[in-house]
């Protein structure tokens, strides 16, 4: 795609009217400077990004280029910079056009860029939601841990359809998947929540629901006695990652799994005892020693010893370029299969969410389930 | 029987549907539509995880080959025709073990005893579950004679908890006769749920939305009708001759090669009622509803709604081209149409007195297939000191290639002391809205047929219809020699077409 971002110097004081005023007259600009003398408009939503003042701007900046252009809408990029020494609020307004084919005219969206400093941080979301489009869906795209004791966080979830959050960035996995946990669990009427994290999962739950498709292995999926994933290990810190995590709760919450007694941890793995019913399990995370990125997954076997001995695994290939999956029943080993493993960047995924609406109760779920078996882990 | 929504692990709004273990069985598998379209879709749809392991595809033609040698032709194949150009070693060596050759004579019985056994020995290396799909990509005048030979093979029979399903390429039959001839040798041998007529248009993204635009938005249906709407043009345009496919097209021309099926699958989207729900049956009752009701067109009536055309030389995006008589494998003399205009009309409640104007021809201005909706003029001139010219109708266009898209011509006053109208487009293009690809149809149209959905597949009684509908024409000028060629290639078609809405006191869009 040919890409023609177009920055407009248009600087406004906090008055909503001006922003509009500099929006509008920037679309004016644009229409002129078009070069068969129009450009396309065009608004599916309204995108709010939290970016902390630690983040990277300009890789921000590159990746809201590739959303925009798939997702056309009205970004409002929101700097917070709480370490700042006054109080104070101010916006820019810049379009993003692109050239979708070469002989199409240009479509543009628009970005208000507003910083937040000190405690302006707090009430920013009462003047973001005076520039949201109105009738369209509000997405909030939270790159910092969600937490329900900050304001900011909790005001612009309020005015949020749909919020994304990131739990690959969780600095303290426990702890921060655990509170996610504790706002879902709690308000389970609130706004929609999605986690690019999840998402890079969709591919390895894709392929172990694949295994149960076939109606010979499906009565093979209640048996189930030991789970093994095996993570890469974060770059600080023992915890398991949020990755790791979310698969075992997504698992759990799927097969009605509940953890049953405190996990048992070694310097290479921790063990929970799971149960449904009289059913009852072993979920193995156990550290891979494998070079493969932190935080990600290398393998997953779902195995059986009941009735017959079967076991199915989903595993990245050594070089982490491919993802492979076998089946194994008894002594035989069956459909051996090997697929591109689609790493998808961050501004994919972000775009991915973008087409979902509504409650993914699945995903709600799962990270409910992780918070129970992060609770038996005795870390706080 | 339990099924995968039985899968708890499917639950979910991410995880998309994925087809049972099958085996697809490619007839003419050394053809060009197997190398440019089959496999590249089939390969694309086991990279998206649409396929399941338990999946394999068997070749069939009769150029003798091995396995290996079938696979090292589709590798090449999927490089050179498939969107990212390369592929992996071991990924392909995996989709690789799936794929199987088998070589003969399509009339050989003994052919299809060892398809058998190779099919049995497939299902048992692949668990492959006994599920197949034939996939007949061969002349259309051997398609009766493979499913005989499928019939007297039993393999037109699903074992026990398992399906066949038959995909049956263009051109279904060359004329009303051969059509209902083919579905009488088709419908002794499978059920018509086990018949999949292809029809590419159909798997087009919006194609699709015709049906989500129409019946997903309460504004349209209500205007939808005869009291709101003057007229219909739908234009299928190709700016392309016949691309080295003179022979063939000698044989067919526009009104079989295009009209009869594709342009007709999408005037029955326009012209339908609302199905009682998006089931397969349910949407295609309602488009042979339609297709019903067009008015039969008698033999003297055609030279006044119909014109046919042939292009001859001229130019198309600056660049000098032949005309039809001059392309290879071409009569010098020949009378076959590159162009047709037709009037037609529906005898029902909703479209009564509203005429259909459809045109299609190759070497036009440029490649376009639009529909265009014209509403009537306000019922009261308000505006009775404005220039006439300013007082058009209000027209909404749903672009169907390239640049997808509705646009929707509103009048608007222009800013000034005196009342001046113009007349602006509100535009919806898929490409601005939605930044991702669509999906290619042939992969669409296949992953449907393998999950049992053939809502987007011609049924037997929609392609007997465009049938009815187009034989009194063919007939007609069977009988009458034409005055070609009639139009320069890189126009919109002969002067006659022009005329044919002139008398109507209208005019062809330019789109």
């Amino acid at each position: 795609m040919n890409e023609q971002p177009q920055s407009l110097n248009a600087k406004s004081s906090i008055d909503v009217s001006a922003i509009e005023r500099d929006l509008t007259s920037l679309w004016k600009q644009a229409g002129e400077d078009g070069d068969d003398g129009g450009i396309i408009r065009a608004s599916l939503l309204n995108l709010i990004i939290y970016a902390p003042s630690g983040d990277d701007l300009n890789e921000l900046d590159d990746m809201l280029t590739d959303v925009t252009a798939a997702h056309p809408c009205r970004a409002i990029l929101t700097v917070a910079d709480r370490q700042a020494e006054e109080s104070s609020l101010s916006a820019e307004v810049t379009s993003r056009c692109t050239l979708p084919t070469a002989s199409s005219k240009q479509v543009c969206c628009e970005q208000v860029t507003i910083t937040a400093r000190k405690a302006q941080v707090d009430t920013v979301a009462s003047l973001i939601v005076q520039l949201l489009l109105s009738d369209l869906p509000v997405y909030l795209w939270w790159r910092a841990e969600p937490r329900l004791d900050d304001k900011a966080f909790e005001r612009l979830v309020d005015i949020s359809t749909r919020v994304v959050i990131d739990s690959a960035d969780f600095r303290a996995p426990y702890r921060d998947l655990a509170s996610l946990a504790d706002i879902l669990r709690d308000n389970p009427r609130w706004t929609a929540f999605s986690d690019l994290n999840w998402a890079r999962l969709t591919a390895w739950r894709a392929l172990l629901a694949g295994f149960y498709d076939v109606t010979e292995y499906r009565r093979l999926l209640r048996q189930l006695n030991r789970v093994v994933i095996e993570y890469s290990p974060l770059e600080e810190g023992d915890a398991i990652p949020a990755r790791a995590l979310l698969l075992g709760g997504w698992l759990a919450s799927r097969l009605g799994w509940a953890a049953s007694d405190a996990a048992k941890t070694t310097a290479d793995a921790t063990v929970f005892e799971l149960s449904a019913g009289e059913n009852r399990l072993t979920m193995e995370f156990a550290r891979t020693s494998r070079q493969i990125e932190p935080g990600h997954l290398a393998l997953v076997t779902l195995g059986t010893t009941a009735d017959q001995a079967a076991s199915f695994t989903v595993r990245r290939s050594a070089d982490g370029k491919r993802i492979e999956t076998g089946a194994t029943l008894g002594e035989e080993k069956r459909f051996q299969r090997v697929l591109d493993y689609e790493d998808w960047s961050e501004s994919a995924l972000i775009g991915k969410e973008l087409d979902l609406l509504g409650h993914d109760r699945v995903y709600e779920q799962a990270v409910i389930r992780a918070g129970e078996m992060i609770a038996r882990t005795g870390a706080s | 029987m339990s099924s995968k929504n039985d899968n708890p692990l499917r639950e979910g709004v991410r995880l998309e549907r994925v087809a049972d273990p099958c085996t697809v069985i490619i007839f003419g598998a050394s053809g060009d539509l197997t190398k440019r379209k089959l496999l590249p879709a089939l390969y694309r749809l086991t990279q998206e995880r649409l396929l399941p392991a338990e999946f394999a595809i068997l070749g069939f033609s009769r150029s003798p080959m091995s396995h290996e040698e079938f696979r090292g032709k589709m590798k090449d194949a999927i490089i050179t025709y498939s969107e990212a150009k390369r592929v992996d070693e071991a990924v392909w060596q995996s989709f690789a073990q799936g794929i199987y050759y088998i070589s003969g004579d399509i009339n050989d019985p003994d052919c299809y005893k060892r398809m058998t056994e190779l099919l049995d020995q497939i299902d048992r290396e692949r668990g492959t579950a006994g599920n197949r799909v034939f996939y007949l990509s061969v002349a259309p005048g051997l398609y009766s004679e493979a499913i005989e030979q499928l019939g007297a093979a039993g393999l037109a029979r699903p074992k026990p908890g398992s399906w066949t399903r038959i995909i049956i390429e263009k051109p279904f039959g060359h004329d009303l006769e051969s059509a209902k001839q083919l579905n009488t040798d088709v419908a002794k041998v499978f059920e018509e749920d086990q018949v999949y007529r292809i029809d590419h248009y159909l798997g087009k993204e919006t194609v699709q939305n015709l049906l989500v635009f129409r019946f997903a938005n309460g504004i349209f249906e209500p205007i939808w009708n005869h009291r709101y709407i003057d007229h219909v043009q739908i234009t299928n345009a190709e700016a392309i001759g016949v691309e080295g496919r003179g022979g063939y097209y000698e044989t067919a021309g526009v009104l079989r090669d295009m009209i009869q099926n594709h342009v007709f699958q999408v005037l029955s989207l326009v012209a339908m009622e609302p199905p009682i729900s998006l089931s397969a049956n349910a949407v295609r009752d309602e488009k042979i509803k339609a297709m019903q009701a067009v008015r039969p067109m008698p033999a003297e009536a055609v030279a006044e709604s119909v014109v046919r055309g042939q292009y001859g030389p001229g130019s198309v995006g600056g660049k000098e081209v032949p005309g039809y008589r001059q392309e290879q494998d071409v009569n010098p003399e020949s009378a076959t149409e590159t162009y047709a205009a037709l009037k037609l009309y529906f005898d029902n409640w909703r479209w009564a007195g509203v005429p259909f104007y459809i045109r299609s021809g190759k070497r036009m201005p440029k490649r376009v297939t639009e529909i265009a909706i014209h509403f009537k003029q306000a019922p009261h001139l308000l505006f009775r000191n404005i220039p006439s010219q300013q007082l058009e109708p209000n027209v909404l266009v749903v672009r169907i290639q390239p640049d997808e898209g509705i646009t929707l011509r509103v009048g608007a006053k222009v800013p000034g002391q005196i009342t001046r109208i113009r007349w602006v487009n509100m535009d919806f293009r898929y490409g601005a809205s939605f930044g991702v690809s669509s999906p290619e149809a042939y992969e669409r149209l296949l992953l449907d047929c393998i999950l049992g959905d053939s809502t987007l597949y011609a049924r037997r009684d929609m392609t007997e219809r465009g049938w009815e509908i187009v034989m009194p024409i063919l007939e007609a000028w069977q009988s009458a020699k034409p005055n070609f060629p009639n139009y320069e290639a890189g126009t919109w078609g002969p002067e006659e077409a022009d005329e044919l809405l002139e008398k109507d006191g209208r005019q062809w869009r330019k789109p």
